[in-house]
């Protein structure tokens, strides 16, 4: 038992994070602080829900690249929206509404995917060109919006933490903190503890024996992309609240290190594996060395080259451990 | 004419691609009817023949990677990488006192490296499937950000000029009418056609592709099908990188960076089974045709690269629907 939990994928990526973190922590002791903590906290939410969004599909055995364009999508409508009428009550209808559009754009990829039997890849890559596409022409996408409507500009302001280091410099953790853990926790709980969790897991493993096993494939197909798009939709409206602007553009080209980085926590891309553990250990190693090799003294334009080396050594190990069993 | 139909009837391939056939000419005879006096000009179709044989040559090496069963997204990394490379070469060489003719040589010798560079990419892509045992969307991905990160890293992530200008002419020359990219285009479809009709790879890529047990059982060593597969496709977008570089007369880490993913839909859209075992240069080439038709068209029409997206997931997304019903008769 003990064994097993030291081969396991979440651990060696925890120790590879411990490393990395004194290593960087020795070289620049600004990283071990509470405020960088925080920052890199911060600045990572968005890419923890996507990572969900990511575990979820991939342990069913399906590839979704369409969330960022349904996280802009749906935000981008509500903000419109919010725009247009001034709506100014509660936070609680503005994540509501995005999260509905987020689920409907989730159900047009079910239909899709489970209907006409496409391959996932093949229809979220087409049906996130249809929804960008769609707002770009009818909603005019291209603009960027940077006057973010009160209601949001509010939220922004609204922390759970705040502190303030020696320099004066304020630190603080927003209260969309708490939906990430909300979301974490539901989707651990989902997969771990209920019918839909075992059926994507046995989905993942073989659709035959799933089916054979009696698990209604259709609820379940369509309960995974509608899930991940109420996630998105939700993602969407936190990412616009932490930017104070609403950018369709800086949301897109995000999906394919997102994939790697929780194929790196152990899902596995062919189905039937994955954690949400092992997905936030995998995106906090890829927020690490994007915000932090800085530190090490590597420039920046060399930071896309350390991450494909992560990203395929952390897959590499695995993925030879795995051959050699076989 | 009638032995042609009789044959469509028979083999679902054929009805894919005399469907997309039927879908190209549509959008063309539309176009011309609502473009009158635009789209069939000799200047349009000029920059329509300069404008897809970059991406039609991803294409290819898509395809071929999706052949396998496989997928390879870092083309595009592969054809900047390279092409970074080739100019590197060019401009540490090269020096206002060169002649003419060491120009030449110098321009050939580097043309060369930046090839083999996508080569030995295309290797490293096939060992790390085959030997490490990472699948291929895994490596590729991976990859894509090592090759992308090398030419960032390389060129600080702007722009390479003071090529010479010789160089521009594989972007913008003409052989006789031909643009020269065109031309570059057709040999690399007929490379790649006398590959996979004619050569032991091609027929092992589709029987590996097919059935990999099957293929090992019956004495096809896969590992190497599979690294020359992914050198060919490294080598194809190598070609694509130094087209580009001849149409902009500079290289970049991030140019292109669309073409992956319209490649990849290109090929479906051509008919290649994503699942591996078949593909032909046929069906891709008038996918990329298609393709440009529609986006020359809408330039003319003025609708934006949004509209042009939207149209272009629809068009696929639509395809592949009545492929699943063509499949279920």
């Amino acid at each position: 038992m003990k064994l097993k939990l030291l081969c396991s994928n979440e651990f060696i990526l925890a120790v590879i994070i411990v490393i990395l973190a004194l290593v960087i922590g020795i070289n620049n002791p600004v990283f071990l602080t509470f405020g960088n903590f925080i920052t890199l906290l911060k600045s990572s939410i968005v890419m923890y829900i996507f990572a969900l969004c990511v575990t979820i599909v991939m342990v069913s055995g399906g590839i979704d690249v369409s969330f960022p364009a349904i996280a802009a999508t749906s935000s981008y409508v509500t903000v419109l929206t919010l725009l247009k009428t001034g709506y100014n009550g509660s936070i609680f209808f503005v994540f509501l509404m995005s999260a509905l559009i987020g689920m409907a754009l989730g159900l047009i990829n079910a239909i899709i995917i489970y209907e006409f039997k496409v391959p996932t890849l093949i229809a979220t890559l087409s049906t996130s060109a249809i929804y960008v596409g769609a707002i770009g022409t009818y909603l005019g996408g291209l603009k960027e919006i940077y006057q973010i409507p009160a209601i949001l500009e509010a939220y922004h302001s609204r922390n759970l933490i705040t502190t303030v280091n020696a320099e004066g410099i304020k630190f603080s953790l927003p209260e969309s903190f708490l939906i990430l853990v909300v979301l974490t926790a539901a989707t651990w709980f989902v997969l771990r503890y209920t019918y839909m969790g075992r059926g994507i897991y046995s989905i993942g493993g073989s659709k035959k024996s799933a089916r054979r096993a009696g698990y209604n494939l259709r609820l379940i197909s369509y309960f995974i992309y509608i899930y991940v798009g109420l996630m998105s939709g939700i993602a969407g409206i936190i990412f616009v609240t932490l930017l104070r602007a609403s950018s369709v553009r800086s949301f897109l080209g995000q999906e394919l290190i997102i994939i790697a980085a929780v194929a790196m926590g152990g899902a596995r891309i062919t189905g039937g594996k994955g954690s949400v553990l092992g997905a936030i250990l995998g995106i906090t190693i890829i927020v690490i060395i994007k915000n932090s090799l800085i530190l090490l003294g590597i420039t920046s334009e060399w930071q896309t080259f350390f991450i494909g080396v992560f990203i395929l050594l952390g897959i590499g190990v695995s993925a030879y451990r795995n051959k050699q069993i076989a | 004419m009638k032995a042609f139909l009789m044959n469509i009837k028979k083999n679902e391939n054929d009805i894919k691609l005399f469907r997309l056939i039927v879908a190209m000419l549509t959008i063309f005879i539309v176009l011309v009817i609502v473009l009158p006096d635009k789209f069939l000009t000799l200047n349009n179709l000029k920059s329509m023949a300069f404008q897809f044989p970059e991406i039609g040559i991803y294409a290819l090496a898509m395809m071929l990677a999706m052949m396998s069963g496989g997928i390879d997204l870092s083309i595009v990394g592969i054809g900047n990488l390279s092409s970074i490379v080739a100019v590197f070469t060019m401009t540490r060489v090269l020096n206002p006192e060169t002649t003419s003719l060491n120009i030449y040589l110098v321009m050939i010798i580097a043309v060369i490296i930046g090839l083999l560079t996508g080569v030995l990419c295309g290797v490293l892509n096939g060992i790390l499937i085959t030997k490490i045992g990472i699948i291929p969307i895994l490596t590729t991905l991976g990859t894509m950000q090592i090759f992308t990160g090398l030419a960032t890293g390389l060129t600080k992530g702007s722009a390479v000029f003071g090529l010479p200008e010789q160089y521009a002419v594989i972007g913008n020359g003409y052989i006789w009418i031909f643009p020269i990219p065109l031309v570059i285009f057709t040999f690399m479809a007929l490379l790649v056609t006398f590959v996979l009709k004619t050569q032991a790879l091609g027929f092992n890529l589709k029987l590996y592709g097919t059935n990999a047990k099957a293929a090992n059982f019956s004495g096809i060593r896969n590992d190497l099908v599979v690294i020359k597969t992914y050198a060919l496709g490294g080598f194809l977008a190598a070609v694509s990188g130094l087209t580009i570089v001849g149409r902009t007369v500079s290289a970049k880490a991030d140019y292109g960076n669309s073409y992956t993913l319209m490649a990849l839909l290109i090929v479906i859209l051509g008919g290649v089974l994503p699942e591996g075992g078949f593909g032909k240069v046929k069906g891709v080439f008038f996918a990329v045709i298609t393709l440009q038709i529609i986006s020359s068209g809408y330039n003319l029409l003025r609708f934006d690269q949004y509209f042009k997206n939207f149209s272009f997931g629809l068009l696929v997304v639509v395809l592949m629907i009545m492929n699943y019903r063509l499949s279920r008769k």
